[in-house]
């Protein structure tokens, strides 16, 4: 049978009604799972695991494969409607989306987080079944010296988004990278700032940080404001309005370059989707053509990243699928699912279980498309929510983070580090510091040590492998530009006021 | 002459005091990683290095910040960038509440911490009605149970001593076990 | 209001006490579900081995066994939360070599001694593989080309201090210098030696069995005393007249003081579970040793002169000062 025939085959399985079954539950799961503040993506996937065992390997890996897209979509539902990201790739779609809710277009900002979302995976899995070969033919040829130029773009994008001031950007960076390195070290596995407490040695799990600055901090300022009577919720029946076909093709351009920095960091180990956010509402920012609105409520910049986040799963089920790599948390666990079901995936998947290939590429195909109905009724369940009186809001978002820190190592000390977060995100909402480069700085620091570090361990210490080499000098240079561009800017804008103002004095 | 001058001085002191501060931080945290942290193998960085990198980099963030402020004074604040009026006796208490129930979890077990949480997370929150503050806070303790304990399998704490046997109890209750 | 919420709250204790006096007087062991904790990540070796070890012996001890991942710090995350628990028998853990290496080099706070070793589930050799299209048709043209360009050729392995690195410099005693690139994450560490990017790969053959399977990846030298049956073709290094052999193993373990009944109980479970076709057939499929079970003393024996060859290599090579 050639390609297109197994396709077939494999679209007609995914309509089965138990393929279909699951899909519909592993979304409606992802996206609750990752919606919830504490409770993200591959703690669901985690959690379904077991269930897969008894399943046959095809209707498993599409459960997971469909919480593993929902779940990283999830978050953004809680971003738009209470500015809590579930996850950290939700970080951008939340500043966007939060800055509509308060403009009062919350409706239309879920709709078009879903159906951004939805293309973007859409488009990725398209990619992924038609040339994953090609694709990871190119995965393979990256080195350490690669990895750690994308994490750079990544670290260099949240530092420019934030237009206020650069230079509070870069201190929570460092400070956040500078947290990121407590611990045992991974490369030389010496103690780091441990004070010689347990505590400390096993090191800070990013997600506590991201939800503790983020969930905890926004809870304390919305309730503890003086004199303020608390919000009873809404009255009226909230609403979910998803974009027209006409509204997609006005939005192709940031759809489209989501999708392709999605897809192509998704491929890239570490962390995917996260750095797929950043560095697609980064370009964005830099190529749209309202670049004042980011921050304030941009559509553009809604639909880019929440594009990119779903396409960096096509991505990522590339090297796993083809080469047998994982490259992140999520396809990790599916790639124990499949050596559960005693199939190893690699190159040899291909030949052994064709069916169960196409199967799983129609079945995630599918599962973009019934992402839109799966992501709109949870987004209805989630606004209803908007109707819970503010203060029952705020103890149960709290206990979630509480179960959520717990949930990740089964560690009552990280509770501690909970609430450390919280209290801190707080503070830095009084005294007006950017969050969102501790958070990267926490997740993407230790990345970029451990590749950089590499690096220079195969090169002997010679750091103009950086620049020899096409890939990693090409994207270090984008990198680079994207840090002194608004600079150049302001000093063109400003030369150019002056000789306006030079012309309007000489006539 | 002298007072303008003083003047002059506190002005800076308080433009400048949270840069200067993120400068001696950094410098701090550069001094105590290199001696603090291991010795490097031999023609190897070593893990002090990136440690040492952030801290550079983040005294020279705390140079860009004072250039930055020094260049921003007697402009007007930006829009937004007035904090909330905050009733800082709440916050306080919200906040010593939530650093209390860390080891009340781990002491009293999550149900009991849990259930006590939300009851006084309410009261200081100011939530009204009667029967509200019980209902909701031992009925969402029970369906938070039943979700992690009972679906998801979550070892959640189940306190010490007498706590310990007081949460298996209630979980034999709840047939959750 | 308040009298009758006080009131409220002293029956629900009442209620609850006399349930507590109840369940006191049961007794019987296993009667409730027991913790394995499983020290390292979801999906690799370590979470395969016990997730499926956990579903065999759930039907033969009749309570469930959840598994909780507790990766970090080589395994010691999940170890220090296991001797924090109870020794009450409702917490285990999976181990396995590379967290021994960090209690040879003294990096722990517990010692081996506040371990009951229960059982020991796999037992795997290690090997160096190179790609199957690369430029060593087999270890001898590899060892060469390492003896004639000494740090030139790199060996992916999991980093500095490990077993890893401890084979690493004993073949650098012998005259052949490799570099270590050091990399924790598995997934990325195949990556490189499949990309080319690094020479050679120190691995347990059950990992990589994908790559073995397709041809990319093929062993070159065992690190035992005898061949391995899977590959008759490879050298053992003790033929090689290099005297090392540094098996990984994974095991189950439980803190010391749970009472002797109980661990007998435990270990009789998963002896009886090891002995299922289906576990038969996923150490086969792991490339595990076919006599991997080892029980009872013999086993903690077994484990403190794994823990002494481990303590004389650092010593020799200046890992442990």
């Amino acid at each position: 049978m050639n390609g297109l025939e197994l396709f077939w085959v494999g679209l007609a399985n995914a309509f089965s009604p138990l393929n279909f079954l699951m899909m519909l539950t592993g979304l409606v799961i992802g996206v609750l799972a990752g919606a919830l503040p504490g409770i993200t993506m591959l703690n669901a996937i985690v959690l379904v695991l077991p269930f897969t065992y008894s399943m046959d390997i095809v209707p498993s890996l599409l459960l997971m494969t469909a919480v593993y897209g929902g779940g990283i979509f999830g978050g953004s539902i809680t971003g738009i409607l209470f500015n809590i990201p579930g996850d950290p790739m939700n970080v951008p779609a939340t500043w966007e989306g939060y800055a509509l809710h308060r403009k009062g277009h919350v409706a239309k900002a879920l709709g078009v987080a879903i159906m951004a979302s939805a293309l973007g995976g859409f488009l990725s899995c398209l990619v992924m079944t038609l040339v994953s070969p090609p694709f990871a033919r190119v995965a393979l040829s990256f080195s350490a010296t690669e990895y750690f130029a994308v994490v750079f773009l990544g670290l260099v994008s949240v530092v420019v988004i934030n237009t206020r001031s650069v230079a509070s950007s870069l201190v929570c960076l460092f400070l956040g990278m500078l947290l990121g390195t407590i611990g045992i070290d991974d490369t030389f596995g010496s103690a780091r700032f441990t004070f010689n407490s347990r505590l400390l040695e096993t090191g800070i799990n990013f997600t506590i940080v991201l939800i503790g600055l983020f969930a905890i901090g926004e809870v304390l300022e919305q309730l503890c404001e003086r004199d303020k009577i608390p919000d009873q919720g809404l009255k009226e029946r909230p609403k979910v309005s998803l974009m027209t076909p006409r509204e997609v093709w006005a939005f192709k351009g940031p759809l489209l370059r989501g999708f392709g920095s999605g897809t192509m960091i998704g491929m890239i180990p570490g962390a995917g989707a996260t750095v797929a956010s950043f560095v697609s509402y980064g370009i964005e920012r830099q190529v749209s053509r309202k670049p004042e609105e980011f921050g304030k409520g941009s559509w553009d910049g809604l639909n880019a990243t929440s594009s990119a986040i779903n396409a960096s799963t096509g991505g990522a089920m590339i090297p796993l699928l083809t080469l047998g790599i994982p490259g992140s948390g999520a396809t990790a666990v599916m790639m124990g699912a499949f050596l559960m079901h005693g199939i190893q995936p690699g190159p040899l998947l291909f030949d052994k279980a064709p069916e169960s290939v196409y199967t799983i590429f129609a079945g995630m195909l599918l599962c973009n498309l019934i992402m839109i109905f799966a992501g709109w009724v949870c987004s209805k369940f989630f606004s209803e929510l908007m109707r819970v009186p503010e203060t029952i809001m705020g103890a149960f978002i709290i206990v979630f983070c509480f179960v959520g820190a717990y949930a990740l190592r089964n560690d009552t000390s990280d509770l501690w580090y909970m609430a450390f977060f919280g209290v801190l995100g707080y503070f830095m909402r009084r005294y007006r510091l950017p969050i969102p480069p501790l958070v990267l700085g926490i997740i993407l620091g230790p990345l970029a040590e451990r590749y950089f570090l590499t690096a220079m361990i195969a090169s002997n210490n010679d750091v103009s492998v950086f620049f020899t080499r096409p890939v990693s000098a090409g994207i270090l240079l984008v990198s680079i530009g994207m840090l002194f561009w608004p600079l150049l800017q302001a000093r063109m804008n400003r030369r150019k006021a002056a000789a306006q103002a030079a012309a309007v004095a000489g006539s | 002459m002298d007072t303008s001058s003083d003047r002059a001085g506190a002005r800076w002191a308080t433009l400048l005091k949270g840069p200067v501060a993120v400068l001696l931080f950094g410098a701090a945290v550069y001094l105590y990683a290199d001696r603090s942290i291991d010795l490097p193998p031999p023609g190897q960085l070593g893990g002090a290095f990136w440690p040492k990198l952030c801290a550079v980099g983040m005294a020279v963030a705390g140079v860009l910040k004072a250039w930055e402020a020094i260049r921003a004074r007697g402009r007007p604040p930006e829009e937004g960038a007035a904090c909330k009026d905050m009733d800082n006796r709440k916050l306080f208490l919200m906040i010593l509440l939530i650093v209390l129930v860390v080891p009340a979890i781990a002491m009293l077990g999550f149900p009991l911490a849990t259930a006590l949480f939300i009851g006084i997370f309410l009261r200081l929150a100011g939530a009204r009605g009667r029967l509200m503050l019980p209902l909701v806070s031992l009925g969402g303790t029970v369906f938070l149970l039943y979700l992690f304990v009972k679906i998801v399998y979550l070892p959640l704490p189940k306190g010490e001593w007498f706590f310990e046997d007081l949460t298996l109890t209630l979980y034999r209750a709840l047939f959750i076990l | 209001m308040k009298q009758r919420l006080l009131l409220c709250a002293f029956l629900c204790f009442l209620v609850l006490f006399g349930g507590y006096a109840g369940a006191l007087a049961q007794e019987k062991y296993p009667s409730r579900p027991i913790d394995f904790i499983c020290t390292w990540g979801v999906g690799g070796g370590s979470d395969q081995m016990v997730r499926t070890l956990a579903k065999l012996t759930e039907p033969i001890l009749g309570v469930p066994l959840p598994v909780s991942n507790k990766p970090g710090a080589s395994g010691n995350s999940g170890t220090t939360d296991l001797l924090a628990a109870k020794e009450d028998g409702y917490t285990i853990a999976n181990y396995i070599a590379d967290t021994l290496a960090t209690v040879a080099a003294g990096q722990t706070r517990y010692k081996s001694e506040d371990i009951e070793w229960i059982v020991r589930t796999q037992n795997m050799p290690s090997f160096l593989f190179v790609k199957t299209d690369g430029p060593f048709a087999d270890i001898h043209a590899l060892l060469k080309a390492v003896k004639e360009n000494p740090n030139k050729i790199k060996m992916a392995g999991l980093g500095f201090g490990t077993i890893d690195d401890i084979t690493l410099r004993y073949l650098a005693s012998k005259g052949y210098k490799m570099t270590l690139v050091p990399n924790p994450n598995p997934g990325e560490r195949y990556a490189s030696v499949l990309g080319g990017h690094n020479e050679v790969l120190y691995e347990q053959a059950g990992d990589i069995r994908q790559y073995l399977e397709a041809k990319q990846l093929k062993p070159v030298i065992v690190f035992a005393e005898k061949r391995f049956p899977a590959f008759p073709e490879v050298p053992c290094s003790k033929e090689l007249g290099f005297e090392i052999f540094m098996p990984q193993f994974r095991c189950v373990i439980a803190k010391k003081g749970v009472p002797a009944d109980r661990v007998k109980i435990l270990s009789d479970a998963f002896v009886k579970a090891m002995q299922t076709p289906e576990w038969k057939k996923f150490n086969q499929e792991q490339y595990a040793d076919e006599a991997s079970t080892l029980a009872g003393p013999e086993f903690g024996r077994w484990v403190d002169g794994e823990l002494k060859t481990m303590q004389r290599l650092m010593k020799e090579f200046g890992i442990l000062k």
